[in-house]
């Protein structure tokens, strides 16, 4: 047997990476995928060859937008009949699909690109941490988040937040639970009329 | 003969083409006043009947009449930057079987064979020292080169230089195909190596032993130059020998681990194995499967210990090894030995303990 065919393998072997999405800007993520995607770490890249790796990416649900991202991105179809043309705002696609957001952003940094969807073929989104094992078993590497995961008010034991220094008394009428409510009063002017939650 | 007719049938149509195109700033351009209608239609029979006929028939070029057989020889030394005798060259080239067909003829002739001096003298003598020359400085430079490698795989690395096709490829290369004196016509690969040992014969027998070697070393040596030579040499247990090997140089047992693992449920997956000896790493390798890296790990580590890896140094040839100085006396170790010691030191250990 020749060793040289084992280095071969090695070579052409497609190396499989996990990405923790939790509270990460899926742009920002699409950018930091790319080059695994595409194999560019690779000595024998070619931009004509299809030498990238395998990216698994879980807790897609739980992405962070940046401003009013959630609000005023929008994604939009064409079904190319009359009339044919929808759009939605970001907070509705990710409602309809918790891994839309990021695919998208994937695929649109990966314009031009011939090989292109190959390479999604490649991206394994998850919206949980619940990734099947078989997929789990072959995972080798792990990619760098691209920003600090934030720690939230419920992360706070009862004891810390007592502790920390109260500058001023909210007012009576002040709706302090308001953020554990979901929302149904938002207008989503950015939605169109047929994909607006009724 | 073919190709050609459809090439100058192409040009023809080329041609053409030209005539049609207007050409107003070329002043040398002489117009052609005629479209040459019978042209391709000759062309096309010509091309049918060679097909009806088939290829032509291969000829030896001593056949044509531009042909030099003394010439030719002399030029064949001079190509090589050989100092040949005539005598000895020329008898390098012939084969034993045409002495016997020009034996033959003379007897056809009715010429008394007893009475007349019948000087054709083939080259089996030459060649067989030549062969004993190649044979030997192949295995003395390489054990010299390689003084870690096995002397399984010297000789493995030996037979494949001086195998038949080997040599007859050198020969065929080194234009010996059109001078041998044979009866076989296209020659065969056999008469083509034995011609080749027996131009090594008269280089010894013209020159001595020393330039003999060096067009050894010029002619046969270099085919080893990007060729894999732990490929050459086949080790059916790796791991064990691996074993014998370091408990002979006083190292611990081979350890392998597995190093590095991706896509195990794929079927593109790779697995690194490593072998350790004492916590050290001896060498690693990529595999389909778990057992197949151990095993090249296993070759690999071998390749470290018999200083034979990919990133040795190239073989020292050509003008750089004038001044080398081989040990003619010196012989390799022998995997073979090495094994029969180990496992026999092995069952002496283990009838002690019980």
């Amino acid at each position: 047997m020749a060793h040289s065919r084992v280095t071969q393998w090695a070579t052409m072997t497609r190396t499989w990476w996990i990405y923790d999405a939790n509270y990460q800007c899926p742009f920002k993520t699409a950018y930091r995928l790319l080059p695994y995607l595409q194999g560019l770490n690779k000595p024998v890249y070619h931009s004509d060859s299809d030498v990238g790796d395998h990216v698994v990416v879980f807790n897609t649900k739980h992405i962070a937008m940046r401003g009013d991202f959630w609000r005023t991105f929008k994604h939009f179809h064409h079904t190319k009949f009359a009339g044919g043309f929808s759009r939605a705002s970001a907070w509705r696609v990710h409602e309809m699909d918790p891994t839309r957001i990021l695919e998208r952003a994937v695929y649109s940094c990966l314009a031009g690109v011939e090989t292109r969807k190959m390479m999604m073929k490649r991206l394994h989104l998850y919206p949980e941490e619940d990734v099947p094992e078989k997929i789990l078993e072959n995972v080798t590497g792990q990619i760098r988040q691209v920003q600090i995961v934030p720690k939230k008010l419920t992360d706070y034991s009862q004891e810390e937040i007592d502790k920390f220094p109260k500058l001023f008394e909210y007012p009576e009428d002040y709706d302090v639970e308001g953020y554990k409510r979901e929302n149904r009063q938002e207008p989503d002017q950015h939605t169109s009329m047929k994909w607006r939650l009724k | 003969m073919s190709a050609s007719i459809v090439r100058s049938c192409a040009f023809a149509q080329q041609m053409t083409l030209m005539t049609l195109r207007t050409c107003a700033t070329s002043v040398y351009h002489v117009s052609k006043r005629n479209y040459d209608q019978y042209r391709m239609k000759y062309l096309r029979e010509m091309y049918k009947r060679r097909l009806e006929v088939g290829p032509e028939k291969e000829r030896r070029r001593s056949e044509w009449i531009n042909w030099n057989y003394d010439s030719e020889i002399f030029a064949f030394g001079k190509r090589l930057g050989e100092e040949f005798n005539e005598t000895t060259i020329k008898q390098a080239f012939i084969h034993s079987s045409y002495v016997e067909k020009e034996r033959a003829k003379r007897a056809e002739l009715g010429l008394n064979l007893k009475d007349l001096t019948f000087d054709l003298e083939d080259n089996s003598e030459l060649a067989e020292k030549g062969a004993d020359l190649i044979s030997n400085y192949v295995k003395v430079y390489l054990r010299n080169m390689y003084p870690y490698f096995f002397e399984e795989g010297i000789c493995a690395i030996h037979n494949y230089l001086v195998s038949e096709s080997m040599l007859s490829h050198i020969a065929k290369h080194i234009g010996c195909g059109d001078l041998i004196l044979s009866e076989d016509f296209p020659v065969l690969p056999s008469t083509l190596s034995q011609t080749f040992k027996a131009v090594v014969g008269a280089v010894l027998k013209d020159r001595g032993q020393e330039k003999a070697e060096t067009f050894v070393r010029d002619f046969v040596l270099p085919q080893l130059i990007s060729k894999d030579i732990n490929e050459l040499w086949e080790v059916v247990n790796p791991m064990g020998l691996l074993t014998a090997v370091l408990a002979l140089i006083g190292k611990g047992p081979p350890e392998p681990r597995l190093l590095w693992k991706s896509g195990a449920n794929t079927i593109m997956a790779l697995y690194w194995v490593g072998i350790y000896s004492d916590k050290q790493l001896v060498a690693k390798s990529p595999g389909e499967t778990v057992t197949i890296a151990e095993e090249m790990a296993a070759r690999e580590a071998l390749k470290k210990l018999m200083k034979t890896e990919d990133s040795r140094s190239p073989l020292i040839l050509g003008r750089m090894a004038d001044n080398l100085k081989l040990d003619y006396k010196k012989v390799n170790m022998s995997a073979a030995e090495v094994l029969k010691n180990y496992y026999s030191q092995l069952k002496k250990q283990n009838t002690a303990s019980a």
